[in-house]
């Protein structure tokens, strides 16, 4: 178990990590998603030692590890750029850090190696230990390759090969797949998740890929500007959205949002007329996803369309309704096929809308269903 | 410098402790070896004292007094100047007409331009003090290969390395051959550097000879190149010392003496520590200026690119 | 028009010959002097050639002078200051690139002032303290001078700046010390700078008169060029031969490995350009 509790960093002067608690439970696969300079690095570079917290604690199984080096708290990484080690094959790569470990620092002198029986043990001892994983990876084959020669998918391997082969308590990743192609990396993305099975170890994943970490993670946490707004399985995250930043950001299309002012429990809305469980009193932003809006022949809502992406299996509208208000639909490829100047007909699950307070942006725990339907 | 407690603590000590390791070694031999010895010098030079001597006086300025107004102080200082006056120019004019004519060359036989380029960068591998003692047997006065030579077209042997106006620019003649290689391979750097499509456009434009092609396209694109050589030939030649000790140890009557050999001379044969460290000092400001000329042009030359 | 071409190609290739014969003419003399029988050394005609090569003169080159103690000098003082210079230079780059730490900006500063200053201007006070610590007359004196190589600090530095983050985290992941890091993964990375500095420190060294001159008095530990001033000292006016025989193999060293690697040979001297 690895808990941060309020952790905070700080360059120069502004802090890049504000308060950081987490808990990433033994065993469980924990993603880090969030925009290009969210801080989602930098917490990563925290956990395994290359940077320290400026305030905040950091333990390990209850263990402040703040500080521990890198090299003591055991963890491995696996960097966006691969980081290997270019002047040495594949099996030194994979082998070095069972070297440093295993052997005392008179051991690993190159002559001494050969001559000290414990030093001869040990390196065979590591060498079969770095075959294991090669075979592992399916990278036999080019144990004794140098880096320079390996493709994008083999470079990735090693990476990840060099973090397996010591067993480590953890397993950071940072961006893994972004530098591969989509196919690839689709590829990868499930050996990774196999890995993880495997291993039973802690993964933790950083990525601005959100198919990523909601594909992979047992639990995501989403980051923005140094805060986590929200710490959930890829389900919830994705059902039930803890305020407006994480709507807009987890999502194949940007969800449509809408201020409206409520009176009692009766919420007169461009996308109809609806009622909420409980009186609420001040404005709430409504948060409907463009694919829980459905094209049908005959429905409550009518609008034009002013744009049309056909995205394949499914088209991207533009519809915009009487009031002037714009709607994003995701439509399933059906019957219709709508075009420009268009006027069609939309249908809405009212249990799919999602209520925020407007002043805060945070989710309101209220039900909300079509008025005139039986409670 | 007061130490926060967040400084103090056991992570910021052994980071501490880890840079001291890295960077201290070669931050306090930079200060034994280079800069404490940088200002004795300084301080030296406005003392009497010799090597040896138990106790030395202030004497401010006298040093440098001695050395631009006594015959032999001042013969360093302008046998100096004289001696880079002839090499920077000479060496750099070889050097750019030898880089032009491998560069053309190389355009029709890659193979012969690189042992021409191989011929000329041999004296820069050479060991000056060995190659000097051999231009000691090609310059002897009577039986020398070059008076031999010179004597087949008629010209009459000389005296190279004893006649007083000659003995400095047989000294820069060999300070030329010294330095063309490598300033030929700065210029081919050079040249290599300009884009063929600027020689295209001239011709287009009309430069249709050589010479016109030089002026317009060469000679300009060259000029970040040209200052640096001839900065760096400058320093080097101000530093001639080898050949000096070798071949007349400032002989005949001074006539050959330049600023470092009479720095040696001074402190290390007559162990006059005060005056030759003004030696130094005038040498080093020397160095200096030419040397921080150097790092400005290196800059700009980096922002042509 | 092809004619003409042919004409300034055959012109040009003239000139350019002759300027390299001029430019090789010493280091042909000096392989022909070496091997010319005493007699024919110096004569009133002109004899390129000897009339059978008298090997004889590298046998006594040998004899009469201690020329192989000059030759070993020579490696150790080189290898001695090559090796101190990366031992002390190549850590320090490292913390300059990949380290923060206070005085780093000092630290570099030093580095870039250093460069400006010619060894020769803390020949004296360098000199004195040699002879307080009584190291005068020493392989020490010959080295310890040179230890401090801000130019060696400064390549290395150019180099370890291009070394990715990345690596360097790694290393720090994978439980490399910043030592094991340095000699491990940033030295092996730079190794062009490492050859670069290698001739620019050998090549400087080997050659180099003013500091063993100063520096040592004793024959026992002449390096080359001190020991080939001895041997002309001492031999005076007699044999020639053996003279030029001794500066044929002085020279042969560095000569040689510049033709076997011309390429790394002009790149380290000249990269170097900004100290002489």
């Amino acid at each position: 178990m690895i808990q941060l509790k309020s952790l905070t960093r700080i360059f120069d002067d502004k802090p890049v990590l504000d308060a950081i608690n987490l808990e990433i439970p033994e065993g469980s696969f924990t993603s880090l998603l969030g925009p290009s300079g969210c801080g989602k690095s930098t917490l990563l570079r925290i956990l395994a030692g290359l940077d320290q917290p400026s305030a905040g604690t950091l333990l390990f199984d209850g263990e402040d590890v703040r500080e521990k080096s890198a090299t003591l708290r055991n963890i491995a990484m696996v960097f966006q750029s691969y980081a290997l080690y270019p002047h040495m094959t594949v099996r030194a790569n994979i082998g070095l850090p069972l070297a440093m470990r295993s052997m005392s620092r008179l051991e690993r002198l190159p002559l001494v190696t050969a001559l000290l029986p414990s030093a001869r043990r040990k390196r065979a001892a590591n060498g079969r230990e770095v075959e294991r994983i090669a075979a592992m990876l399916g990278l036999t084959e080019l144990l004794e390759r140098k880096p320079s020669e390996l493709s994008g998918g083999q470079k990735q391997r090693v990476a990840v090969g060099r973090a397996l082969v010591r067993d480590p308590k953890a397993f950071l990743f940072d961006e893994p797949l972004s530098n591969l192609d989509t196919k690839l990396r689709g590829q990868m993305r499930e050996e990774i998740s196999l890995l993880h099975k495997q291993t039973g170890k802690t993964f933790i994943y950083v990525t601005h890929d959100q198919t990523e970490a909601m594909s992979l993670s047992d639990q995501v946490a989403v980051m923005m500007e140094g805060h986590i707004l929200q710490v959930a399985p890829p389900r919830i995250l994705y059902s039930r959205p803890a305020n407006t930043k994480v709507a807009a950001f987890v999502g194949e299309h940007p969800i449509n949002l809408l201020t409206v002012k409520p009176v009692g429990t009766a919420l007169q809305s461009p996308f109809g007329a609806f009622v909420l469980s409980e009186a609420w009193d001040g404005d709430i932003i409504l948060g409907l996803r463009p694919e829980n809006i459905a094209l049908v022949e005959n429905g409550p809502l009518q609008g034009r369309v002013t744009r049309v992406d056909y995205l394949g299996g499914h088209t991207l509208l533009d519809v915009e309704l009487s009031e002037g208000i714009c709607l994003r639909v995701a439509d399933e490829e059906g019957p219709l096929v709508p075009a420009v100047g268009n006027v069609v007909q939309l249908s809405i699950a009212p249990q799919k809308i999602h209520l925020f307070k407007a002043e805060s942006g945070e989710r309101l725990p209220l039900e909300v269903r079509q008025r005139g339907e039986a409670v | 410098m007061a130490l926060s407690p967040r400084q103090l603590s056991a992570p910021h000590l052994k980071e501490a402790a880890t840079t001291l390791s890295l960077a201290g070694p070669a931050t306090l031999a930079m200060l034994v070896l280079i800069f404490i010895p940088s200002l004795l010098v300084a301080v030296f030079s406005f003392t009497d004292y010799q090597f040896g001597a138990r106790s030395f006086h202030w004497v401010g300025l006298d040093n440098y007094v001695t050395l631009f107004t006594d015959r032999t102080g001042r013969r360093a200082v302008t046998n100096t100047l004289l001696y880079v006056a002839v090499v920077m120019p000479l060496s750099m004019i070889f050097s750019l007409v030898v880089a032009l004519g491998v560069q053309s060359v190389s355009t029709w036989s890659p193979r012969l331009a690189t042992m021409l380029r191989t011929a000329y960068f041999m004296p820069v591998a050479a060991t000056l003090v060995a190659m000097a003692t051999v231009f000691q047997m090609l310059l002897h006065p009577s039986l020398g290969l070059i008076n031999q030579l010179i004597g087949l077209v008629g010209i009459p042997g000389q005296s190279w390395l004893s006649d007083r106006g000659l003995v400095l620019y047989t000294l820069a003649a060999i300070g030329i051959w010294e330095t063309i290689g490598y300033n030929m391979v700065l210029f081919l750097a050079g040249l290599t550097a300009i884009p063929s499509q600027l020689y295209d456009a001239a011709e287009i434009d009309g430069a249709n000879n050589w010479w016109d092609r030089f002026w317009t396209v060469t000679w300009p694109m060259l000029g970040p190149t040209t200052l640096f050589v001839l900065v760096v030939t400058a320093t080097r030649s101000f530093r001639v010392f080898e050949t000096v000790a070798t071949l007349t140890q400032g002989g005949p009557a001074y006539a050959s003496d330049t600023l470092v050999y009479a720095m040696y001379r001074e402190g290390f044969v007559y162990f006059k520590a005060g005056y030759s460290s003004a030696i130094t000092v005038v040498f080093f400001v020397a160095v200096l200026i030419l040397t921080l000329t150097q790092v400005r042009i290196v800059e700009k030359k980096v922002h042509y690119r | 028009m092809i004619a003409a071409r042919y004409l300034s190609r055959a012109v040009s290739l003239g000139l350019l010959l002759l300027g390299a014969a001029i430019i090789l003419l010493p280091f042909f003399w000096m392989i022909s002097l070496s091997l010319k029988p005493a007699d024919e050394i110096f004569q009133d005609s002109i004899q390129l050639l000897p009339s059978h090569f008298e090997w004889n003169n590298y046998v006594v080159a040998f004899t009469k002078m201690p020329l192989w103690r000059f030759l070993i000098n020579g490696i150790i003082v080189c290898c001695g200051i090559l090796i101190l210079q990366i031992l002390i230079a190549v850590p320090c780059a490292y913390a300059l690139t990949q380290r923060d730490f206070r005085g780093k900006a000092i630290v570099m500063g030093m580095v870039l002032a250093g460069l400006l200053v010619p060894y020769h201007v803390t020949a004296i006070p360098l000199f004195l303290g040699l002879s307080q610590l009584r190291l005068l007359d020493s392989y020490a004196a010959l080295i310890l001078p040179f230890i401090a190589s801000v130019f060696g600090i400064f390549l290395f530095r150019q180099f370890f700046a291009t070394i990715p983050k990345d690596l360097i985290d790694a290393a720090r992941v994978d439980g490399l010390s910043e030592m094991s890091i340095v000699w491990r993964i940033a030295f092996p990375l730079a190794w062009p700078a490492a050859t670069a500095f290698a001739v620019f420190s050998v090549v400087a060294h080997w050659n180099d008169l003013f500091w063993p001159l100063i520096a040592v008095s004793s024959p026992e530990l002449a390096t080359p060029p001190r020991g080939i001033l001895f041997f002309r000292d001492v031999e005076a006016g007699s044999s020639f031969g053996p003279l030029m025989a001794a500066t044929a193999i002085v020279t042969a060293p560095l000569v040689l490995v510049f033709l076997m690697a011309q390429r790394a040979f002009i790149q380290g001297l000249t990269m170097t350009g900004l100290k002489g």
